[in-house]
């Protein structure tokens, strides 16, 4: 069974955090207060480890989440010395049931998915980067876009555009939850669903001539079917590794 | 033998225009946006003006080339002129075709609808509620059409009534017609 993105990070060249977004399971009664941090109710039952199919708080998520981004950059700093030409870094770590797949752009910019354990193959990767990095691309060709390397993302068509990119992956349907950023969550308006398949298609056709990213982004779409809400017993059946942390040479 | 303005327009394109780099024209107009709007402290309508007098000083120029390179016999109704300036015009500064539409009953307005504004790419408008009830980011156009068709005697008024980046279903121009110029002669002693 193909895994899931649980997470998307995107931190700056001076390792500070752009972006960090949970795409992990949660129940439905989960609110988010738009005044607050993104965090909902704090739930003691949770604990710290692999996906499971009890109630995970968002607070401990999030936390999780934004650790997991920092491992990653010491990995890409220690490795960054033998990297040659290209941008992706393939599988940076696995830790409490997640693997992380790093990728850095030409100007620091460093793209961390989270995945929950499973198979993953190497090339359909690359192509989910390319796709982020694209709509990194056209969220900083914006000319209002005040280019700040430090300061976090808060866009709502990027937030759009990631949330398209991780539900065609994921096969599921795009839910409009805020995006869990650093400050502040910006609500997404739910009617900018039915400019979502409108936008992305020009989008892409004019990000870049490379036609083969539209093909792909549009090829998750076909050939997933999307499934409706995971069931609880499926995540349930993940096997998850054990705990501790792999690094992978 | 007489063609018809799309034809004219995708003969003209292919053969005597030079390109340039999409990108290039897309983020240099919106570094200008940005900018005016940063000049004139986010008064969007004193940006939305300043923008269309931009826009006319390049269209009174603008219809030399344009007379230049499209060669085409003169419009006997404004309904050949708006037919012109979706097929020919756009075609070759922008290499779009915009639709003419929603005629008046007099025929002296019609609507341009632009299914793609190469101008607006990326573009997402600053998320104060401002600028998204005042700014007509792709104005300059607006200007350009009125000082182009100023030089050939024709005197309109070109506003946007509709934009994407605003959240409206299309982007739609209103073109209309004031008046036909008449020359006038010069003051001379006769």
């Amino acid at each position: 069974m193909v895994s899931r993105i649980y997470l998307v990070a995107l931190m700056g060249r001076e390792n500070n955090p752009l972006y960090v977004r949970s795409f992990a399971p949660e129940t439905a009664s989960t609110s988010h207060d738009p005044d607050s941090t993104g965090v909902s109710s704090y739930d003691d039952s949770s604990s710290i480890g692999p996906p499971s199919a009890k109630v995970t708080t968002s607070r401990d998520t999030e936390l999780r989440y934004h650790f997991l981004a920092h491992i990653s950059l010491d990995v890409f700093a220690a490795r960054l010395p033998q990297k040659t030409s290209d941008s992706d870094f393939g599988l940076l770590f696995v830790q409490d049931g997640m693997a992380m797949y790093g990728w850095m752009t030409n100007t620091g910019v460093k793209i961390v998915l989270g995945f929950a354990s499973g198979e993953i193959i190497g090339s359909e990767i690359r192509s989910i980067f390319r796709a982020i990095h694209f709509a990194y691309i056209s969220l900083v060709c914006n000319p209002f876009y005040t280019m700040d390397e430090r300061r976090p993302i808060h866009s709502r068509k990027f937030d759009i555009n990631i949330g398209r990119i991780v539900n065609a992956w994921n096969g599921t349907t795009p839910t409009h939850t805020p995006a869990e950023s650093i400050s502040r969550s910006s609500a997404a308006s739910p009617q900018s669903s039915s400019n979502i398949s409108a936008t992305s298609t020009v989008y892409y056709s004019n990000a870049s001539n490379n036609e083969t990213i539209e093909g792909v982004v549009m090829s998750y779409s076909g050939s997933r079917s999307p499934s409706p809400a995971p069931s609880r017993s499926a995540d349930g059946g993940i096997t998850a590794p054990t705990s501790e942390t792999v690094l992978a040479s | 033998m007489a063609r018809t303005p799309r034809q004219v327009g995708e003969e003209v394109w292919k053969t005597r225009v030079e390109k340039v780099n999409a990108e290039l024209v897309t983020l240099t107009y919106g570094s200008v946006v940005a900018q005016l709007c940063k000049d004139f402290g986010n008064d969007y309508i004193q940006v939305n003006e300043q923008l269309d007098k931009m826009g006319y000083n390049i269209g009174i120029r603008l219809i030399e080339d344009f007379l230049a390179r499209a060669n085409t016999s003169r419009c006997r109704t404004f309904k050949d002129t708006a037919e012109i300036i979706s097929k020919v015009g756009f075609k070759i500064f922008l290499n779009i075709t915009p639709t003419v539409g929603n005629w008046s009953q007099d025929n002296k307005q019609f609507s341009l609808i632009f299914d793609e504004n190469p101008l607006a790419d990326f573009v997402e408008l600053p998320d104060d509620s401002k600028a998204l009830n005042e700014l007509w980011y792709s104005n300059i156009l607006c200007g350009v059409l009125r000082g182009a068709l100023e030089m050939v005697q024709t005197q309109v008024e070109a506003q946007f009534i509709s934009d994407v980046l605003r959240g409206h279903e299309t982007t739609e121009m209103r073109v209309t017609l004031i008046r036909i110029l008449e020359d006038e002669m010069p003051v001379g002693d006769d």
